[in-house]
């Protein structure tokens, strides 16, 4: 009887993820921010995933030239409040499926305060540089990251307090055998 | 009975290889493709295969605990006791192990709600999981373990060495569970001090590891069998990863990342030529068993384990395949090969010293094994 009960129980927890993953997640990420920003010569449009944006959390940045996007080259600089650490930079890159942006993928701001945006393209028309100014990045959501990390080890203080309950039955049964053995030798 | 305890414990192996296959596709799918969202079908894999452990886990469980409630005989000898249950240990680790997972994977998807998708394997919720998935791969070896040294008081050879085989995957399986830090050696800390890290992480692993199969089963074959199906393991993931990115990207419609790695990254974190160092093991059991050669002893124990450890260390260097790789640039591929160029010797040092330590931690580490028989 329990075997039917948990062979039935096992089929359907096994349908059950079937019918969730068929459902496939779109990918379109709701824009928060938009601007228009001229980088010298060139017209931008600069778009945000989410404003402001909290330290520590990825964000996603969409940058579409108004024109001529094929012969352009873009790079970014992410300054930080009052020119205080490190400044982040890289190359813009074109994101496959997306016409005529580069998009931008930053892991996390490690700061919060007013960050300067820097954004350099170059074309024909010559180089020119677009700049954001006052980009609000708030403190880093949900809880410190220290709890975050006591809270995450929590099966890795399991596995030590097991390596001590298994050294310490080891040793009991290691104990008992030497004394069994000894009353053996004893009465022999 | 034993069919079913042995079909049972085979199907707890199964699962944790769902979830392995899981883990290498999901990496490479973060990595090269995305969406990065909870509901995906490597996540599906990962979940599904600890899912079917925690179920194999329980059922074992209430079935032990019903018959000793009923009071069938031999129930005491054969399992552990637990909060009022009965069942064999590997099982309530196990058991425990998915449990954990399954609510590490809620901390998971609450971590990823506050902290975007980010490609990155290092985060509090993911250790999580990675350590949760030790304790699952953990209670597989303890059962087998078990089933082995309940084979042996029978007296009864055969299913003892299907045991044996099966404690011997399971120990692959669970080195797996590590594959994530392995990769983390290479791209979050390269150097420790003068050291390459993950020469000096692999070693501490793998010399305690197969010292541990060594030391519990004590017969010639069975380290270099846990390295053979490790690399077994590597290669169904050196194949299988790239190929279920393409299959899922192309089913749904989804075009690579323009940084995307193709390369299979879990395969090459991973150690293929294992079974070198294994047979170095392995020959320290077949000349101090039958050969009467050598001596098993602390001594012999760090011989063999610091040279099956230098062995590998020459022959695999992991890490430079890692850094080109992961590399964006061939400034960043130099700057880090001239690094890793000038650690080479001190790294040397430290391997023979850390195998020869670990293997004796290792031998000592594997006795546990040959006291579980519940």
């Amino acid at each position: 009887m329990l075997r039917k009960i948990a062979y039935a129980a096992l089929s359907l927890f096994l349908l059950f993820p079937a019918a969730l993953f068929a459902h496939e997640n779109e990918t379109a990420t709701p824009t928060a921010t938009t601007m228009d920003v001229n980088a010298g010569p060139y017209s931008l449009t600069v778009e945000f995933n989410e404003y402001p944006i909290n330290a520590l959390k990825s964000l996603e940045m969409t940058m579409t030239p108004k024109e001529g996007f094929e012969y352009l080259k873009a790079q970014y600089r992410l300054i930080p409040p009052n020119g205080d650490g490190k400044t982040i930079s890289g190359d813009l890159n074109p994101y496959p499926g997306l016409d005529g942006a580069w998009l931008l993928y930053l892991q996390g701001i490690p700061e919060p305060g007013h960050w300067t945006w820097e954004i350099e393209v170059n074309g024909p028309l010559g180089k020119g540089t677009a700049t954001i100014k006052d980009f609000e990045v708030l403190d880093p959501p949900g809880i410190p990251m220290w709890l975050g990390w006591l809270i995450g080890l929590i099966p890795l203080y399991g596995l030590i307090a097991f390596a001590g309950f298994e050294y310490r039955r080891v040793k009991r049964i290691r104990r008992t055998k030497s004394v069994a053995q000894a009353k053996t030798l004893s009465l022999s | 009975m034993i069919a079913q305890k042995m079909i049972a414990a085979w199907l707890l192996a199964f699962a944790g290889l769902l979830s392995f296959w899981g883990l290498g596709w999901d990496i490479q799918w973060h990595a090269d493709v995305g969406p990065d969202t909870f509901w995906t079908a490597p996540h599906g894999l990962i979940y599904g295969g600890v899912a079917i452990g925690g179920f194999v886990s329980l059922y074992m469980i209430l079935w032990a605990t019903i018959k000793h409630r009923r009071g069938e005989s031999g129930i005491e000898e054969r399992n552990s006791s637990f909060l009022g249950f009965k069942g064999q240990m590997g099982y309530i680790i196990a058991g425990f192990g998915s449990l954990v997972f399954i609510l590490g994977g809620a901390y998971d998807e609450w971590w990823h709600s506050l902290y975007g998708f980010d490609v990155t394997l290092f985060s509090p919720s993911h250790f999580g999981l990675f350590f949760s998935s030790m304790i699952a791969r953990l209670g597989g070896m303890y059962v087998f373990a078990s089933e082995s040294n309940q084979a042996k008081s029978r007296g009864d050879r055969k299913v003892q060495r299907i045991a044996n085989i099966g404690f011997c995957f399971s120990t692959a399986l669970f080195l797996t569970a590590f594959s994530p830090f392995l990769i983390m050696a290479v791209t979050k800390k390269m150097m420790l001090g003068p050291f390459i890290d993950y020469a000096v992480f692999s070693t501490v692993l793998f010399s305690a590891a197969l010292f541990m199969v060594a030391s519990f089963i004590r017969q010639t074959g069975f380290v270099t069998l846990t390295a053979l199906f490790f690399t077994l393991l590597n290669l169904s993931m050196h194949y299988g990863a790239p190929w279920g990115v393409e299959r899922l990207a192309a089913g749904m419609g989804l075009p690579y990342k323009v940084e995307a790695i193709v390369d299979p990254i879990l395969s090459t974190s991973m150690p293929l030529y294992l079974f070198v160092m294994a047979i170095v093991i392995d020959s320290l059991m077949f000349l101090s068993s039958r050969q009467q050669t050598v001596r098993l002893n602390r001594g012999t124990i760090s011989m063999f384990a610091a040279a099956a450890g230098i062995i590998q260390y020459f022959i695999e260097p992991v890490w430079t395949d890692i850094v080109k790789m992961m590399s964006r640039t061939p400034e960043q591929t130099e700057a880090a090969m001239s690094q890793l160029q000038a650690a080479t010797t001190p790294t040397l040092f430290m391997v023979a010293i850390l195998a020869a330590l670990l293997g004796i931690i290792g031998w000592q580490s594997g006795t546990v094994f040959r006291y579980t028989s519940k």
